[in-house]
């Protein structure tokens, strides 16, 4: 179920538990989008939010799994998105199988050491020869969320069995452009 | 070869591929499976580069694209980028709105990768879908 919050009292701006798919990833984007229309008058803050939204979303339609033996067969995600005086926040759970932790672990590692400029180099690289098919981009995306963030990319892993773990993510983004 | 247009929706860009040299991608480009979208113009561009028209126009004028179009859009990109050569020209148009900092940018980059120049022309008129 899609919750859109207007209370004027509330950070929250959407909060949404369920399974995730190319469609419903579509109507939280269109949502999001128009939630944003009301709320941020900075053209370019709401348009840089609503792609880092899209990038997050992007990533759980591509990487949520089902984990049928901890009672959860679908791509069950949860997505929230608040906001207060100074930042955006977009926090995102979903499922792995805990064999792509290493790797989910060192990819956003590696995005967090890095300096803007190192980043810049990068993205560039993993735009120009990075590989890539319907399951993603290698990466890209986190690179991509970390540049226009300008923020550490948060993350945590929690073991749900010793097949699947539940990853929670986080991004932040200043109401001031950087 | 026949011309290739694509309708746009509100989370693919219109295409229109024309064979006197006018190529477009305008819109929003949030496809989760961007590869299946654009394979259909990266199969056209790849026929059209052995035998394009002496000046290739292109415009590319878009609201937002997500990182699976980005590579996409590089790679048509390159593509077209064969055709520079001297007896034919190609001209490539990156259309942004003024505020968008972060488009103009983006364009810079698939220039410095594509090694072509790019047109950047401000346009506030960009409507998504």
């Amino acid at each position: 179920m899609i919750e859109v919050i207007n209370r004027p009292e509330t950070t929250t701006i959407i909060r949404y538990e369920g399974e995730i798919n190319a469609e419903l990833s579509r109507g939280l984007t269109l949502a999001v989008h128009n939630q944003l229309t009301n709320l941020e008058n900075d053209l370019l803050i709401r348009k840089r939010v609503t792609h880092l939204i899209t990038e997050c979303l992007l990533n759980l339609t591509h990487h949520a799994e089902g984990a049928p033996d901890v009672g959860q067969p679908g791509k069950y995600v949860s997505l929230v998105i608040e906001h207060n005086n100074d930042h955006y926040s977009i926090h995102t759970t979903n499922t792995v199988s805990t064999k792509k932790v290493k790797f989910l672990t060192g990819l956003l590692d590696k995005v967090n050491s890095m300096s803007s400029s190192e980043l810049y180099e990068h993205y560039m690289n993993q735009l120009q020869s990075g590989q890539y098919t319907n399951k993603g981009t290698a990466g890209l995306g986190f690179i991509d969320m970390a540049r226009k963030s300008g923020h550490a990319l948060t993350y945590e892993f929690s073991s749900l069995n010793v097949n699947y773990s539940r990853f929670s993510f986080q991004l932040i983004i200043d109401k001031v452009k950087k | 070869m026949e011309n290739l247009y694509i309708k746009a929706t509100s989370f693919t860009p219109a295409i229109g591929l024309d064979k006197s040299g006018e190529l477009q991608i305008i819109g929003r480009s949030t496809s989760e499976n961007a590869l299946d979208f654009y394979r259909p113009a990266l199969q056209w561009l790849r026929e059209y580069i052995k035998s394009p028209s002496t000046t290739t126009t292109v415009t590319l004028k878009l609201d937002y694209f997500n990182s699976s179009s980005s590579k996409c859009l590089l790679d048509i990109i390159k593509t077209l980028a064969k055709i520079e050569s001297e007896t034919n020209m190609l001209v490539i148009n990156w259309v942004y709105q003024r505020y968008d900092l972060d488009m103009r940018e983006t364009g810079e980059d698939f220039a410095s990768l594509s090694r072509v120049p790019f047109n950047f022309i401000e346009n506030d008129e960009i409507a998504p879908n």
